[in-house]
């Protein structure tokens, strides 16, 4: 299995008005093609961040200030970081989504389903149904049953294709008896997405279309918001907790159908929650992060049997379990705008060296595929 | 539930909003002396010289719900008094000037509206920057300044600068218009189709009356929308930048769409609402700006016609005045409700 | 627990208030842009506290009727007698634009006063007993709020009559006159009262139904004790934003109404009725436009200003007090 997204010592600094935020510190991760990789940690630990670098879309006043995001681009491996900003356009939506959250909040609560989801159709795969209508128009004046428009529509298709920002489209865009020749490829891109709706599991596509996002149920909302993400076939999909929000029984539908879903699509899945369980469900590999950093890599059921990190292994101990003992880790999570020196963990680790508290250590692969970064285990560096 | 429920909702709220409107302007008559108060009903001049038998005829010193139904039935059929200072009806003396303030108002509440939407925008996307300070400085200047003073300063240093060009009172002078243009206006080749200078100077075929009213316009229109401007910007910039950082905005750019369109498309409409629900206050103060900037500008307008009225202390002018006014924002008000909804779907459910 | 002399139990009680005064003129200090408020009125206020040594009244003279020299129609320049020069009927500008700053924080404080009394009473009244009185009450402020105020300030203005009886007992008759300034000054409150009763009554619902007002129900407070030391401290700043901008607003409508005439009279030391008297000499002289620009320029500085430096201060305040963000 190949690399299909590598992320290479990311350094991520927001400068706010209380002090220089060190968000990510070199942060290291790998997804390979066609695995989910879970990525797991507390609350300001960093995961939401790494996943909006991923599409260089940090907020300011974030600004990335080191490292590579490299991505497989057919042959190519080509670093994100390093492109402008339209080319980037293209990647977000069509080679690399995003799932988010809080899906009512996410979608815009004055636009309709339709207009939001055709959006996604509108951005990365407007040609291929400009040349859809031209044919269907093609088909139309051979059969005989075309409008007299048609030509005029052929024409604003073609033009469309060639020359999308062109300004006789523009102009055309706004004046109200023009623009029909817009209704066609509407109702292409439509019948597309009454398609997508109801392989995302909603019972009524047509009725969901033309709702609002606060009239969904948030089950409904998740499932639209997975749609959009999948409709262009990205190679690489991230989830950021999309079922922390959700009812018990939703979130067991919403993991399953994304299971399914990749299977059916072949999609590379970043999942990012705090919760284990989930990671249990979904996930081949997962990364342990805290503060900033990545503390561990590997496999699921490695990281559960052989927990190394002894943050990975406070993690675990602290998941409640009937007739156990409540067990938490000792100490707060720091402030990053002045985080501990050397190993992040270090005042709060059990078993702590002299030397965590003033050198960071590397990443180092300790077993096959089981990559950890901790001083309790020295060794060859990656 | 659907946009048309809604309005059928708001246009029922309205009755009771307006029957309250008219009890207050009847409460304030009544706490005036009836000698005063009888020219509420008077409709013509021919009648001052009768007044105590109109004090009887009215009954104006019978219970107050007798008196106030007496007057709604008089306002219903148009009556609203007579007008010492027009020397008619009030309500012929307001229709006779109504077009001026509409001319004014015409001109001043896009520019403001659609001016300070554009500030705003600009504002919050550009926070802290040049732009932002600037426009920041100058709207809370604007929102200092006495309207009538800014209106003076305008008028004096236009005339300081222009005054010698050969046209009368400068490039900018008050009043609606010059007299030769004025003359052209009352003669009778001239149609008034709107009643509004600019407009019916070209559908006459005679440009040079548009050049005038605008050049009489300039500084009004600038005068009026210096100091409303303030308000829109502050309210359009803050819920702008709220908009700015709600989640859907980063999920539009995350599916590949450009900042602009984020911007323009995602942004702005939510940024809009609250500036909707403004637009009803913009004409309550359109109203209190163009009392005092006709009364600058020698503007021949409604708004002078109550200043001087109240002067005077006419008080059917006064009082038909705020009835009107009272109306048209209550109307006002309605109408920005219905755009609200249909901007924001959540509020159909209310 | 040992006796505490009364003087003893101010001190304490007062302490929490004194706290957050320092804690706002701290964050106060921190934007020069509500420096530079709160120096502008930190100047006026100088200036209307020793208005009498700055300008000295006429002995025997109400202190607020400008002293004329003479009565020339022109306006007299700048001059060393004159710092201001006169208006129209020689009025000196100095002398009127200082005591005009007694009449503008006049205007302000008792509109606002009056404005914010009457709203703290239906809004208390409304917001804590709620039900129909509630219902009755909001329909009146909408009513009111139908009206833009300087229309409403008009009307009201119109209705007030000249004289008022005060006492009538037979043959005794007591009445007092009422000046037209006084008019205005009514109206103003008639028409301010709305707004903070809307808001107060806002602030009691929200504040009604926190814990701590169940919990001191239910020890026993009588419903004036709550509302007194519970509801409104806890509602005070937003009323303390809305009151600081307000005054502006209002200075600028008494000003906009003297300038029209229904104001202040003609003589009075105030800045609108000042710039009233300048409406002749706008275009100056023949060969001079600007020749008599001190007649309007001045006390239309003046009104600026002021009305510029409660803005800054009351904009400070909405954003210190922004209890979202107020604390470190």
């Amino acid at each position: 299995m190949s690399d299909i997204l590598e992320i290479e010592d990311l350094v991520l600094r927001f400068y706010t008005y209380e002090g220089v935020v060190e968000a990510l510190d070199e942060v290291n991760l790998t997804l390979k093609e066609g695995e989910t990789l879970g990525l797991v940690g507390e609350t300001g630990c960093g995961k939401s961040m790494t996943a909006l670098s991923v599409l260089v879309l940090v907020p300011s006043p974030g600004r990335i200030e080191g490292g590579h995001i490299f991505v497989e681009q057919g042959k190519k491996r080509l670093d994100l970081l390093a492109q402008n900003e339209p080319f980037l356009r293209k990647v977000r939506g069509k080679d690399i989504s995003m799932i988010f959250q809080e899906p009512r909040v996410y979608l815009n609560p004055v636009y309709t389903v339709l207009n939001q989801v055709a959006e996604v159709y509108m951005q990365h795969r407007l040609k291929e149904f400009c040349h859809m209508a031209i044919e269907e128009i093609n088909n139309e004046i051979k059969s005989g049953k075309a409008g007299f428009l048609a030509e005029f529509e052929k024409s604003m298709y073609r033009e469309l294709v060639e020359n999308p920002t062109s300004p006789l489209l523009q102009i055309a865009a706004r004046i109200p008896v023009l623009n029909r020749y817009k209704r066609r490829l509407m109702r292409m891109i439509k019948k597309e997405i009454v398609d997508l709706l109801k392989s995302m599991g909603i019972a009524d596509p047509e009725r969901v279309i033309d709702m609002y996002p606060h009239e969904l149920s948030g089950g409904m909302a998740q499932r639209v918001v997975v749609g959009m993400a999948l409709a262009c076939n990205p190679k690489i999909l991230i989830a950021d907790e999309p079922t922390t929000n959700l009812d018990v029984t939703v979130q067991l539908q919403i993991l399953n159908l994304i299971r399914t879903l990749k299977k059916k699509y072949g999609s590379s899945i970043l999942y990012i929650t705090h919760d284990m369980g989930v990671v249990a469900e979904l996930c081949q590999r997962v990364a342990v992060m805290y503060a900033g950093s990545i503390c561990e890599i590997a496999g699921v059921m490695e990281i559960f049997k052989n927990p190394l990190h002894p943050y990975t292994k406070g993690l675990l101990e602290s998941i409640p379990q009937p007739g156990k003992e409540f067990k938490s880790i000792a100490g707060t999570v720091p402030s990053l705008i002045n985080p501990p020196s050397g190993c992040r963990f270090h005042d709060r680790c059990p078993y702590a060296l002299e030397t965590c508290a003033n050198t960071k250590p590397k990443m180092i692969e300790v077993k096959k595929d089981h990559f950890i970064r901790c001083h309790l285990f020295p060794g060859v560096q990656k | 539930m659907g946009l048309g429920s809604y309005i059928i909702r708001r246009l029922l709220l309205l009755i009771p909003t307006l029957i309250g409107v008219t009890l207050l302007v009847f409460a304030v008559s009544q706490m005036i002396d009836p000698a005063l108060r009888a020219l509420l009903y008077v409709t013509s001049d021919k009648q001052l010289s009768i007044l105590d038998e109109i004090i009887k005829k009215y009954g104006l010193n019978d219970p107050f719900y007798v008196q106030y139904f007496r007057w709604l039935d008089q306002l219903l059929h148009g009556n609203l008094g007579y007008s010492r200072t027009g020397r008619g009806s009030v309500l012929e003396c307001i229709l006779l000037r109504l077009p001026a303030t509409v001319e004014i108002t015409l001109y001043s509440a896009p520019i403001t509206i659609l001016l300070g939407i554009y500030l705003g925008v600009q504002s919050a996307v550009h926070k802290d920057k040049v732009l932002d300070q600037a426009t920041r400085a100058l709207s809370i200047i604007g929102w200092s300044l006495p309207s009538f003073w800014l209106g003076i300063l305008l008028l004096s240093f236009s005339f300081a600068l222009t005054g010698n060009i050969g046209l009368a009172g400068g490039l900018f002078p008050p009043g609606r218009l010059d007299v030769s243009t004025q003359a052209m206006v009352n003669s009778p080749s001239f149609i008034q189709y709107t009643g509004l200078v600019t407009i019916d100077g070209l559908l006459n075929g005679k440009p040079l009356v548009t050049l005038d009213g605008l050049r009489h316009l300039v500084l009004p229109v600038i005068t009026l929308t210096t100091i409303q401007i303030a308000l829109i910007v502050r309210v359009m910039r803050s819920s702008m930048l709220e908009a700015l950082g709600k989640g859907y905005i980063i999920s539009a750019r995350a599916k590949g769409l450009s900042k602009k369109t984020v911007i323009n498309k995602h942004a702005r409409r939510n940024a809009l609402i609250p500036v909707v629900t403004l637009s009803g206050l913009l004409v309550a103060g359109m109203v209190t700006g163009v009392i005092i900037t006709e009364t600058v500008f020698a503007f021949p307008g409604i708004g002078r016609f109550a200043a001087d009225a109240a002067l005077q202390l006419d008080i059917p002018a006064v009082l038909g005045f705020a009835l009107l006014t009272g109306i048209v924002f209550v109307v006002a008000n309605l109408i920005v409700d219905v755009i609200y909804a249909y901007i924001d779907p959540r509020i159909r459910l209310g | 627990m040992e006796a505490r002399s009364r003087w003893q139990r101010f001190k304490v009680s007062v302490q929490p208030t004194l706290k957050e005064l320092k804690f706002i003129l701290n964050r106060i200090k921190q934007s020069p842009i509500s420096v530079i408020g709160l120096a502008i009125l930190v100047f006026y206020i100088a200036m209307a506290l020793i208005a009498p040594v700055l300008a000295p009244p006429l002995p025997k003279a109400d202190p607020y009727m400008i002293p004329q020299e003479s009565f020339i129609f022109m306006p007299s320049p700048p001059s060393p007698n004159h710092i201001f020069g006169t208006t129209e009927n020689q009025y000196d500008l100095w002398y009127g634009c200082v005591w005009g700053t007694r009449t503008a924080f006049r205007i302000g404080f008792e509109v606002v006063v009056g404005g914010l009394a009457i709203g703290l009473v239906i809004g208390c009244v409304a917001g804590y007993y709620g039900g129909i009185l509630d219902e009755l009450m909001m329909r009146f402020t909408d009513i009111i709020f139908a009206f833009p105020g300087l229309v409403l300030a008009m009307a009201f203005y119109m209705a007030i009559p000249d004289t008022v009886t005060i006492f009538r007992w037979g043959d005794i008759n007591w009445t007092m006159n009422i000046m037209s300034l006084d008019k205005v000054l009514i109206a103003l409150v008639l028409v301010s009262w709305p707004s903070y009763t809307r808001v107060i009554r806002g602030e009691i619902l929200r504040v009604k139904t926190e814990d701590y007002i169940e919990a001191a129900k239910a020890v026993g407070c009588s419903d004036y004790r709550v509302l007194m030391k519970h509801v409104i401290p806890n509602s005070i700043y937003p009323i303390v934003i809305m009151a600081s901008l307000d005054i502006g607003a209002i200075v600028l409508t008494a000003a906009a109404m003297s300038f029209l005439g229904i104001g202040a009279p003609k003589g009075y030391a105030d800045w609108g009725q000042l710039i009233a008297l300048s409406r002749n000499w706008i275009y100056g002289d023949i060969n001079n436009p600007l020749g008599y620009w001190h007649v309007f320029l001045i006390p239309g500085i003046f009104i600026f200003t002021f009305v510029l430096g409660w803005n800054l201060l009351g904009d400070a305040f909405r954003d210190i007090l922004d209890p979202t963000i107020r604390r470190r």
